[in-house]
């Protein structure tokens, strides 16, 4: 049945792939299909694309997604944004069209200035081009001349990437994971995750041959491929590239577990390795807190998740305090992969860019009337509106906090996106304030 | 696509080992937690998703159904499973935590080793580091388990063979040195995955009858359960 559900992402991926033998998803008898997730997927409407424009569930009616031509028509003649506030605003409304996710995801990311010249923006490509290849060619010495006097050398550098990204939360010092942890046990964990990453396709120019394949994993020493289509290879060595100039670059991070589901939808749609490290890094601004070694990052939003269930449904608060999860642990990967790995590709990528949008717009000092206020935080609200449709079944079910792990680990392919979205925007209207 | 070697056969009945069992799964009322440990890409969801759904991924397989992309992708936080064996006319309930590698989610640890029957610290027999970083976990498990948690120590990858560099001589000497039950592993081939795991439930089974406080005492004759390829119960 999950394959079921799942089949609809699976052929709007990749055509070429072969679906599972219906046995291999059918013939269990183990306790994992309960009879309850059986009720909850055919009395719910299965994963919708974008969908129709109005959503059973809301009042308000869905907008359509950024255009191609509404881009083009937002810029004056020297390539200046004219309008952020209508971009912002339509991004936050509907998303944006697959086609032109790449020219303006570097907009939401802070890549680029909303308020650029064309001629700055070829001028901070050019400049950042420059400083991912020199981080690039940082990666291949390490490589070949073994990382321990590297990692020495990423130490000292550890206080650099602090001012590179200098944030309020931190009243205390942090210790940088490159005390902890080392250059070389980066690159085997960032090759490991890459060849065992999802595999999302291209925007169909994928078509790589075996022989480019394997000259991209040489490029970055990656091995045990064999067994790999060619496109998959490719992309895990896009993915082994980029990562590892981001360990360097913000040695304090380096490269923890989850990092490689945040870029790969990123490199998927940002065919060029330079600007999809840029995303990356503009994504991490505030990702990177999930990663810290202190976990300051994670229990602060785990935080938010159970205040605002509280605030919300207090019998199902009382519920989780029972049985001890009113910290929500259960919502860990959520918060930490923002909710990669419950969506299928087509609705991360939705997600992703309305949250963007959303923080983008925080910055921007951008308000809409009669529309929820932008927050860094719509993905908390999500979560917390994830929990809460499933407030009736962990209730009834009462099974402590593994069954509430177990059931939120369960997710995956049975969240409509845009459902999720209108009751997040719902709870930050109602919750904002006191949040 | 997932393979389904050594598909699961009845038990023969009347061994003493099901009748431990049996008489566990009384005891404990038919339930069991434990908890798979060990480094980064050592294989602990792949022994999961071995023994809860008898079926192994690799790289190459497409994404079929979420527990199958469990196995494939790198476990965030914990992941929590279970599954029930038939033995005899006894049904035992496996509770399981599998949790993240990295030592980056370390601090997690202890909320799923606390209270465990059994923890399987696995590591990869290809690649010395993930054993040194298991004997820190048996460490740990000596420091900071409860008391009664059997330990068991798991060189997964045994089909594997070329590329190894961890001995089954040091494993099985560390292993008795420091009371630990001990198996070579192969969660592709299906090889000694439910054996591990009923050698475990039998131990706690053993350390609670015989009220012995450590619980942890080694038993020799759980290494000679070895190199039985197919798995011994059936899946309820």
């Amino acid at each position: 049945m999950k394959a079921l559900l799942r089949s609809d992402a699976c052929l709007a991926c990749s055509p070429s792939t072969p679906l599972s033998s219906p046995s291999s998803s059918s013939s269990t008898s183990s306790s994992w299909i309960h009879l309850r997730s059986l009720l909850i997927i055919t009395s719910s409407t299965p994963v919708r694309d974008r969908g129709g424009l109005r959503s059973p569930w809301t009042r308000m009616k869905r907008k359509h997604p950024l255009s191609f031509q509404q881009w083009i028509n937002l810029f004056s003649p020297d390539g200046k944004l004219q309008d952020k506030v209508k971009l912002l605003k339509r991004v936050r409304n509907g998303g944006i069209e697959p086609g032109i996710r790449a020219e303006v995801w570097p907009f939401l990311l802070g890549v680029y200035d909303l308020s650029s010249t064309e001629a700055e923006r070829n001028e901070s490509r050019a400049r950042r081009r420059e400083e991912y290849e020199k981080l690039r060619e940082r990666c291949l010495r390490l490589l070949r001349g073994g990382s321990d006097d590297g990692h020495q050398e990423l130490k000292k550098t550890a206080g650099g990437s602090h001012a590179r990204y200098p944030s309020s939360e931190e009243a205390t010092p942090v210790t940088p994971a490159c005390a902890v942890e080392d250059y070389a046990k980066w690159q085997r964990i960032i090759r490991l995750d890459a060849l065992r990453a999802e595999w999302v396709p291209s925007s169909g120019k994928g078509h790589h041959t075996a022989e480019a394949a394997r000259g991209a994993a040489e490029a970055v020493g990656l091995k045990d491929y064999e067994d790999l289509e060619p496109c998959r290879v490719h992309h895990a060595a896009r993915l082994v590239a980029v990562l590892e100039a981001y360990a360097i670059y913000d040695p304090e991070i380096g490269y923890c577990q989850g990092m490689g589901d945040l870029l790969s939808p990123i490199a998927a749609v940002v065919e060029d390795d330079s600007e999809a490290f840029w995303c990356f890094a503009g994504f991490m601004r505030r990702a990177r807190h999930n990663f810290r070694l202190d976990e300051a990052g994670i229990r602060r939003q785990l935080g938010v998740v159970a205040r605002i269930i509280r605030h919300r449904d207090a019998a199902l608060f009382r519920h989780l305090e029972r049985h001890r999860a009113a910290d929500c642990a259960f919502a860990y990967r959520m918060v930490v992969v923002l909710l990669r790995r419950e969506l299928s590709f087509e609705q991360t990528l939705c997600l992703w860019e309305v949250l963007w949008a959303d923080q983008a717009a925080v910055h921007a000092g951008v308000r809409q009337r009669r529309a929820s206020p932008p927050t860094e935080d719509l993905l908390l609200y999500a979560i917390a509106a994830c929990v809460l449709q499933r407030r009736k079944l962990i209730i009834e079910e009462d099974g402590g906090a593994e069954e509430i792990l177990r059931e939120c680990n369960a997710l995956a392919g049975r969240l409509d996106v845009w459902r999720l979205l209108d009751e997040a925007h719902d709870l930050v209207l109602s919750l904002h304030g006191k949040i | 696509m997932a393979s389904t070697a050594g598909g699961r056969e009845q038990r023969e009945t009347g061994q003493p080992r099901s009748q431990h069992l049996y008489e566990f799964s009384r005891l404990l009322f038919s339930f069991f937690l434990f908890v798979l440990l060990g480094d980064a890409g050592t294989g602990k969801s792949s022994i999961v998703l071995r023994f809860v759904k008898n079926q192994f991924i690799d790289f190459q397989i497409f994404k079929i159904d979420f527990l199958i992309s469990v196995a494939a992708e790198s476990t965030i936080g914990a992941a929590f499973f279970s599954q029930t064996l038939t033995v005899d006319d006894a049904s035992v309930k496996f509770d399981i935590w599998d949790t993240a590698g990295q030592e980056r989610y370390h601090s997690l640890a202890p909320m799923y080793y606390r209270g465990a029957a059994a923890a399987i610290v696995a590591y990869d027999i290809t690649n010395q580091a993930s054993f040194d970083r298991a004997k820190k976990w048996v460490q740990e498990l000596q420091a900071h388990g409860s008391a009664g948690t059997v330990v068991a120590l798991a060189g997964n990858k045994a089909d594997l063979i070329d590329s190894r560099k961890v001995s089954a001589e040091e494993a099985r000497r560390y292993a008795q040195d420091n009371g630990l039950l001990f198996m070579e592993t192969s969660a592709k081939l299906a090889t000694n995955v439910n054996e591990m795991s009923l050698s475990d439930c039998e131990e706690a089974h053993r350390g609670s009858t015989s009220r012995n406080p450590s619980g942890r005492a080694c038993s020799t004759d759980a290494f000679k359960h070895d190199a039985k390829p197919s798995s011994c119960c059936s899946s309820s």
